[in-house]
């Protein structure tokens, strides 16, 4: 008598052993293998095989496949079933990228006492497949019952499975509220083994894309690491993930597949590679993105990140359980968790930097350029240490020329590796478009020059070296420092920050990976970028005020000590009944003209409107005279030279004008004493007058160190000084500067006329100044 | 009558030390050079006839600069005395530096970047403190305790 076949009753037994099983964590595999070997030994078959693949979830053609991976018990054997395969052949097919699926069991005999009986699952929403299993023909005899079981089987595990992947994703989350707490350079590694446990890949890449260098940085991984020279091509189906924001799938032959998205073509680079060296039968990337567009747009300053995970499979159809959905927003959910520490560290850099600013803008020096150098070594330690740069050089304008130079550094050298000392730094310098750097101050964006691009042809002006190796740093970040936003200019670029030897942005236990610099270090240096620059034009400021206070003191000693000499021999003179010298009294005069004048100086701001009174003059009788009279005594004693001019010409030339007199007056007083400062001993400076079709120009020359061509543009600029001029005296640049005022207030003007041998300075006076 | 003594007056502003010069004219021979690198080369060229050196402090910034102090013009005169500091101490060249900036801020980068020897070799007087008319005095104390 047969026994009765009894596979509902057995199969609830099966029911309730799977109900032990971990479906959150295993594998797919592996559960795809305890349920084979419960079914087995639950119904006393002789073998169970489970046949999954994943359903198209699309009419993508790339996806459609029509083999399987296959479990067996009791061999526990796993394969993939391809076309030949004996029982799964023809349970799905393929036609035109659609799939047919045999629905129906099948049952034959296999011999005399047993059978196989073939019944159609669904293993969740994403996956299909069939079991087969072989058993004595009497107990395969109720069909519909088994297959209804099995199905039944099927949907609670596909179920179960969709709540032990809720569970997970909440899970995902929780874990991503704590990555908050990380630093920023950690997160990238800790996302990213987030995804690989709970897409139980392979191994698992992390790519974050560089705005800066326009290429693909690998952030982290689990796993295996990226080949040494891989990185994602701008048209691989990474970028095709982070560019269009869709998840991509694939698997099989990767040589085929291809996507479009704004006219540009995408294909998965390395195919072969990833295929046969690394095993890799499919693969899943998730693109991160944070902000999107709108929210860049909304918050440009925003900590933005763009990249993908990348999930590697050796099993073809290992394709995340997750619905594509989830996974996006679970993309875009890290993207903004790491967006979130750099943002705090952002905020605890600025609060640093303001500290700084008040720390450092608000002592009271009279060594303000120390007081720079004292808050640039604090920038550089700042940057060291938050950004984790091996060495920061920073570059900064040199007043009137088109160069930067060096003003602090962690340590650098010339181009022949010589380390070059502090205090000579500032020999360390680049024209616009000179190497990286200069091409950073000509561009005024910030990039990155990696140590791999060896694109680097230029030879180097200067090298930052690495304090702890005393070797050259490699690999640089070029940030531009640009002047304070005014309304409708574009921001001049005033200095470069340089960075070298990044450090990797996360470990993975065994440190070996190559990775690479993250974009966001960029984005923070630029924010670090915009606070310095307005920093180190108020200490150029100060460092110039302090010098203009220290030479205006240091030249208002010379007649103050004049005076006193002075006094004291007429002093004795008298005492001893002798006619005090003309020589003498000529002194004092020319003491407290001098003086007078440079106290003036201090104020560079001339012809205000309450201080601007044009009235009928004399440019001889009333100005001219007087100084040059002072004047002369002057220039006799400095360097035996003589004041000359005719003043018969100049009155037939230059009729009365309606000028202020004081404001000429300093205006002559600084040319003429700049004539004799800068002129040779025994020569003359001679002074005449033409008349013009606009008005009447008032020449002044000598023969001195001249005007280089190269300085004629500056010469009445703030503060300008030409090399040539800073070797024979001390000044502050302010006399030319108060002169062109001075001329440009009366609607004339200051110019060269001739730069050397004569030098000649015009003064312009328009004709209406007749009126 | 004896030779006078050998002076090397180093300053920019030749008006300003006229004075000082018309006083000291009378008792020394004095060599006066108006830029710092003139200065010591004349000071490297004639160092065993010059007796004393009277230098600024404060003056342009001779073309191959280096001393450290960033944008300053100050140290032109801590420039003459780095690089010919053996020379001095060697021939035992008293120098007087004759300065309008604080006597006390000089004194300290002496003892802390040069630290002569002897340590009386080069000494500070503030123009507004000393009148032209005195310092040939001052000079001449120098002068005697360097026994010359």
């Amino acid at each position: 008598m047969s026994i009765a076949p009894r596979p509902a009753v057995d199969l609830l037994a099966v029911f309730a052993e799977i109900g032990e099983l971990d479906l959150g964590t295993s594998s797919r595999v592996d559960l795809l293998k305890a349920a084979a070997r419960h079914i087995k030994d639950g119904t006393g078959s002789d073998a169970v095989e489970i046949a999954v693949t994943d359903a198209p979830t699309n009419d993508d053609p790339q996806l459609v496949s029509t083999d399987a991976t296959i479990v067996s018990m009791p061999s526990g054997e796993v394969r993939n079933a391809t076309r030949g395969e004996s029982w799964w052949a023809g349970r799905l097919q393929a036609q035109d990228s659609k799939l047919t699926y045999r629905e129906q069991t099948t049952y034959r005999d296999l011999d005399n006492d047993r059978g196989e009986l073939i019944v159609p699952i669904r293993f969740t929403d994403a996956f299909f497949g069939a079991v087969r299993i072989v058993a004595s023909r009497d107990r395969l005899i109720e069909r519909e019952q088994w297959a209804r079981c099995l199905y039944a089987l099927t949907e609670t595990l596909s179920a179960r499975r969709l709540v032990a992947k809720r569970a997970e994703r909440q899970k995902f989350y929780r874990d991503l509220v704590d990555v908050t707490s990380h630093e920023p350079s950690e997160t990238s590694s800790i996302i990213c083994r987030f995804w690989h446990k709970m897409s139980r890949a392979d191994w698992t890449w992390l790519w974050l894309y560089n705005d800066y260098n326009r290429r693909y940085e690998l952030a982290a991984f689990e796993g295996l690491p990226p080949p040494d020279d891989f990185v994602p091509r701008l048209d691989s189906a990474a970028a095709y993930a982070v560019d269009s924001g869709n998840v991509v799938m694939a698997r099989g032959d990767f040589t085929k597949w291809v996507r479009k998205f704004k006219d540009r073509e995408y294909r998965i680079a390395y195919a072969k590679l990833v295929n046969s060296v690394y095993g890799c039968k499919s693969f899943v990337c998730v693109p991160l993105e944070f902000p999107n567009a709108t929210e860049h747009k909304r918050a440009s300053m925003l900590p933005r990140i763009r990249g993908a995970v990348c999930l590697h499979y050796r099993d073809p159809h290992a394709t995340p359980q997750q619905l594509l959905d989830s996974l996006s927003l679970m993309g875009r959910q890290c993207a903004q968790s790491i967006a979130n520490t750099f943002l705090e560290e952002q905020r605890r850099i600025l609060l640093r930097l303001t500290q700084m600013a008040q720390q450092h803008l608000t002592r009271v020096s009279r060594r303000p350029a120390l007081v720079r150098a004292q808050y640039l070594k604090e920038l550089i330690d700042l940057i060291r240490t938050d950004l984790q740069f091996q060495t920061v050089s920073l570059f900064y304008r040199r007043p009137f020329d088109d160069i930067i130079e060096c003003v602090a550094s962690t340590a650098i050298s010339d181009k022949q590796l010589q380390r070059v000392a502090d205090n000579r730094l500032h020999e360390i310098t680049y024209r616009r478009d000179q190497g990286s750097t200069g091409k950073c101050f000509a561009e005024g964006r910030a990039y990155v020059v990696n140590k791999l691009d060896g694109d680097d042809q230029h030879k180097p002006v200067s090298f930052d070296i690495d304090p702890a190796s005393g070797r050259p740093a490699r690999g640089a970040v070029f940030c531009p420092i640009k002047q304070p936003r005014t309304t409708g200019a574009k921001p001049a670029v005033i200095g470069v920050i340089r960075c070298g030897g990044h450090r990797v942005m996360g470990t993975n236990g065994d440190g070996a990976a190559r990775i690479g610099l993250h974009p966001v270090q960029v984005q923070t240096l630029e924010l670090i970028a915009q606070q310095v620059g307005p920093m180190l034009q108020i200490f150029e400021n100060n460092i110039r005020r302090e010098q203009t206070i220290s030479v205006v003191k240091h030249d208002l000693y010379s007649p103050l000590n004049m005076i006193r000499d002075t006094s004291e021999r007429i002093a004795d003179d008298l005492a001893s009944g002798i006619v005090p010298r003309e020589y003498d009294v000529k002194n004092l005069r020319v003491s407290h003209v001098i003086a007078t004048n440079l106290v003036r100086q201090l104020d560079a701001e001339v012809g205000d409107q309450d201080e601007f009174h044009p009235e009928p003059t004399k440019l001889i009788g009333d100005i001219l005279a007087r100084v040059v009279n002072m004047l002369q005594h002057y220039a006799w004693t400095d360097k035996e030279m003589e004041i000359l001019y005719n003043a018969d010409d100049i009155i037939n030339v230059i009729p009365i004008l309606n000028i202020d007199r004081e404001l000429i007056e300093r205006t002559i007083h600084n040319v003429l004493i700049n004539a004799i400062k800068y002129g040779r001993s025994n020569t003359k400076i001679q002074i005449t007058a033409r008349a013009s079709r606009g008005g009447f120009l008032l020449d002044i020359s000598n023969e001195g160190i001249g005007i280089e061509e190269r300085d004629a543009k500056n010469i009445g600029q703030l503060h300008f000084r030409a090399e040539t001029a800073k070797a024979v005296a001390q000044g502050v640049g302010l006399g030319m500067f108060i002169a062109k005022r001075a001329m440009e207030r009366h609607g004339g003007q200051v110019f060269i006329h001739s730069l050397k041998d004569p030098t000649t300075f015009s003064l312009f006076f328009p004709k209406n100044l007749m009126n | 009558m004896p030779d006078k003594l050998n002076g090397l007056f180093i300053d920019d502003v030749r008006r300003e030390v006229r004075l000082y010069l018309d006083y000291l004219d009378s008792i020394y021979q004095i060599e006066f050079k108006s830029t710092a690198d003139l200065g010591l080369k004349h000071l490297e060229d004639r160092y065993l006839e010059i007796d004393f050196v009277i230098l600024d402090i404060q003056m342009p910034k001779p073309k191959d600069f280096t001393l450290s102090d960033l944008d300053s013009e100050k140290e032109t005169g801590f420039w003459l005395l780095q690089r010919s500091r053996e020379l001095l101490e060697e021939n035992k060249i008293p120098v007087m530096i004759l300065t309008n900036c604080k006597s006390k801020f000089i004194e300290e980068t002496l003892a802390q970047d040069f630290a002569f020897n002897p340590p009386n070799l080069v000494r500070v007087r503030e123009k507004n403190r000393i009148s032209a008319k005195d310092f040939p005095k001052e000079i001449a104390a120098m002068l005697m305790e360097f026994g010359k």
